[in-house]
């Protein structure tokens, strides 16, 4: 434990990263933090410097300054530290003549794996991204989605605290994208950290706890995925609210329910459902549920829209572009 | 890789769409030892494995079958001069052994650069191209692993082909004649060992800087752009220390090894321009100081080239 600011808490802390090529910077001063069992996702316009900080991250990049620790282990001094580190940097292009078992073998004996370890691991994580029965085929004869599952099996081999992937479903067809999503949840049951940097926000609403956004190299926002859209929406107005009831919908109920706190544009959708534009805060529309059943209602749903993780890339985006101008 | 063999792998790769493993298997996660935590090995087990699978990579490319057909190149040869009357007077039949293994070894100072082009040229800037460096950096292991480890493996090949050529032609000789200079044969082997290891750390550190792969350069380097250089400074030296001196250039290994051995004309630039003329550019006499010079021009570059890798962004 060689850095003051480390808490057991993390799986990762990166502290004031920058690498310049000459004049010009491609990751700015940049901190962040995965804490153990979080997933998090690192956003970001194309040339914002994900993959140059990624790459600097797992070794492959020496940055020009800055602090790296896994596990609270000093990265850049110790190697050993990427020990509790998978990675999937691109689409790395495992060796053509090589079989995903001798793959396996390889990176199971750098990391210190016995045969009969690797054997039981290989089976494990080959299964895990459906790779198995074709463990013994060249992997040069595979398409880009298998290549990169086994790239992921690879990383999965020596359980690693943190795998840390850069766009790992990017030239996927949809059912690959749907493999590794599958994949990855599956990590996030058995309470691994994941940092994954992609450009579809879908990945990202779906899988991801939280996120940093980078632009131009530098932290645009950094949070909790669900608060930086919920405090969006805030910001915007423009969170709408559909609610679907059992029961009957009074003139009572509506008159009340208009004249809650945040609550505009009422309109009633169906026989049993009404929709509204709501700017309050949250313990107010928890009082919109508590209405609902004093008037003796049973509340089906209650679907929140308007706001999302597209709207925050883009208004985030926009608004660091103008700062950089 | 070449234009034929990248369309051919693209051919290949189309063939198989994405496939899916459709059984599943569920087991616990001690079944799958998904909670243990393994120990890093030691420093040298890693370079260990780096040799390894650079070694099985080897086994799976044309380098092997091409350092298989050299070796048997030596009783083709052996045998085609011994069966047609007429070539038989241009191989020095004698009972001095060793000069029949010279002429056998002669074309050596073609071959071991060559070899060391092919199998370490190439090595590390096609892992740079190819991008499988993505797959081994990340590792946790330390660069000077992967770099040592994979310069071993090109080394033990060529070592292999060179000590091979050695055995071979030895047997071959020992089947027309019967006397042979032990001390000398193993003279001339451990220069021209020396001389492939100073090759194979020039064209590997060559493999750290170029950004595609070449066998082509580093062959011409060191069969004609460095002894070249080496034969002009050795002409142009003067002063009655110079000319000792420049005659231990490394360049001038393989000809001391197979002068060694007997008076025979080595395959080589030098052995051209011996034909053409003389010169007052001589290979050195004292084999212990030329095996040391090679070796440490060798470790020089190998260091210089360590330092490369570990500061190369990828």
């Amino acid at each position: 434990m060689d850095n003051e600011e480390y808490d057991e808490t993390l799986s990762l802390l990166v502290k004031n990263l920058t690498k310049s090529y000459g004049s010009f910077t491609a990751v700015d001063n940049l901190s962040m933090k995965v804490k153990k069992g979080e997933f998090m996702g690192l956003l970001g316009p194309n040339g914002a410097g994900k993959s140059t900080t990624l790459k600097a991250i797992t070794g492959l990049l020496t940055p020009t300054s800055g602090e790296i620790y896994v596990n609270g282990t000093d990265a850049r001094k110790h190697r050993s530290a990427m020990r509790h580190v998978g990675c999937v940097i691109e689409t790395p292009e495992s060796y053509h003549d090589f079989t995903p078992t001798e793959m396996m073998l390889y990176v199971g004996h750098i990391h210190g794996l016995s045969n009969k370890e690797i054997k039981i691991r290989a089976r494990d994580v080959l299964e895990e991204v459906r790779m198995w029965s074709w463990r013994d085929k060249n992997v040069g004869s595979f398409s880009k989605g298998m290549r990169q599952r086994v790239a992921l099996a690879a990383a999965m081999l020596p359980n690693p605290d943190l795998i840390i992937l850069d766009e790992p479903t990017s030239g996927l067809d949809p059912r690959g994208m749907i493999e590794i999503r599958r994949t990855l949840n599956e990590l996030k049951n058995r309470g691994m950290s994941l940092l994954i940097s992609t450009h579809i926000l879908k990945e990202v609403s779906e899988m991801c706890t939280s996120m940093t956004m980078i632009n131009h190299g530098k932290t645009v926002i950094s949070g909790d995925v669900n608060t930086l859209v919920h405090n969006l929406a805030k910001d915007e107005n423009a969170v709408n609210i559909e609610l679907r009831m059992l029961g009957e919908l009074t003139p009572t109920f509506i008159s009340d329910i208009t004249a809650m706190t945040g609550v505009a544009n009422l309109e009633r959708t169906g026989e049993h459902s009404v929709k509204f534009g709501f700017t309050g805060t949250d313990e107010q529309q928890a009082d919109i549920v508590d209405l609902v059943y004093a008037h003796k209602l049973r509340l089906l749903c209650m679907n929140e829209s308007g706001a999302d993780l597209e709207s925050l890339y883009m208004k985030l985006t926009e608004e660091s572009e103008v700062n950089v101008r | 890789m070449s234009r034929k063999e990248k369309k051919a792998k693209k051919v290949k790769t189309e063939n198989i769409v994405d496939n899916y493993d459709e059984s599943s298997r569920v087991i616990t996660d001690s079944e799958a030892h998904r909670d243990v935590v393994y120990e890093l090995p030691s420093y040298p087990r890693q370079i260990k494995e780096c040799f390894m699978i650079q070694m099985k990579r080897y086994t799976k490319q044309k380098v092997m079958w091409f350092a298989i057909i050299l070796l048997l190149m030596i009783p083709v040869i052996f045998y085609v001069f011994k069966s047609v009357d007429t070539l038989k007077t241009m191989l020095p039949v004698s009972d001095v052994t060793n000069i029949y293994i010279a002429t056998l070894l002669s074309f050596m100072p073609l071959i071991v650069p060559l070899l060391a082009a092919i199998a370490c040229g190439s090595m590390l800037s096609q892992e740079f191209n190819e991008r499988t460096v993505y797959l081994s950096l990340p590792l946790p292991m330390p660069r000077s692993a992967f770099y040592y480890g994979k310069f071993l493996a090109g080394l033990v090949l060529v070592e292999g082909v060179v000590t091979a050529a050695y055995g071979i032609t030895m047997i071959l000789a020992m089947t027309v004649t019967e006397k042979t200079y032990t001390s000398e044969i193993f003279g001339s082997m451990l220069v021209m060992m020396a001389y492939t290891f100073f090759c194979c750390a020039l064209t590997y550190v060559l493999s750290t800087k170029l950004k595609r792969g070449s066998t082509i350069l580093p062959f011409i380097l060191l069969a004609v752009v460095l002894p070249v250089v080496a034969i002009a400074i050795a002409e142009l030296a003067t002063g009655d220390w110079v000319a000792p001196v420049t005659s231990y250039i490394p360049s001038f290994s393989p000809e001391m090894s197979i002068y060694a051995l007997g008076d025979a004309t080595p395959f080589s630039l030098y052995g051209i321009f011996c034909m053409m003329g003389q010169f007052k550019a001589v290979p050195g006499k004292d084999t212990l100081v030329m095996m040391l010079i090679s070796l440490l021009f060798g470790f020089i570059m190998l260091m210089a080239g360590s330092k490369v890798i570990k500061r190369r962004d990828m």
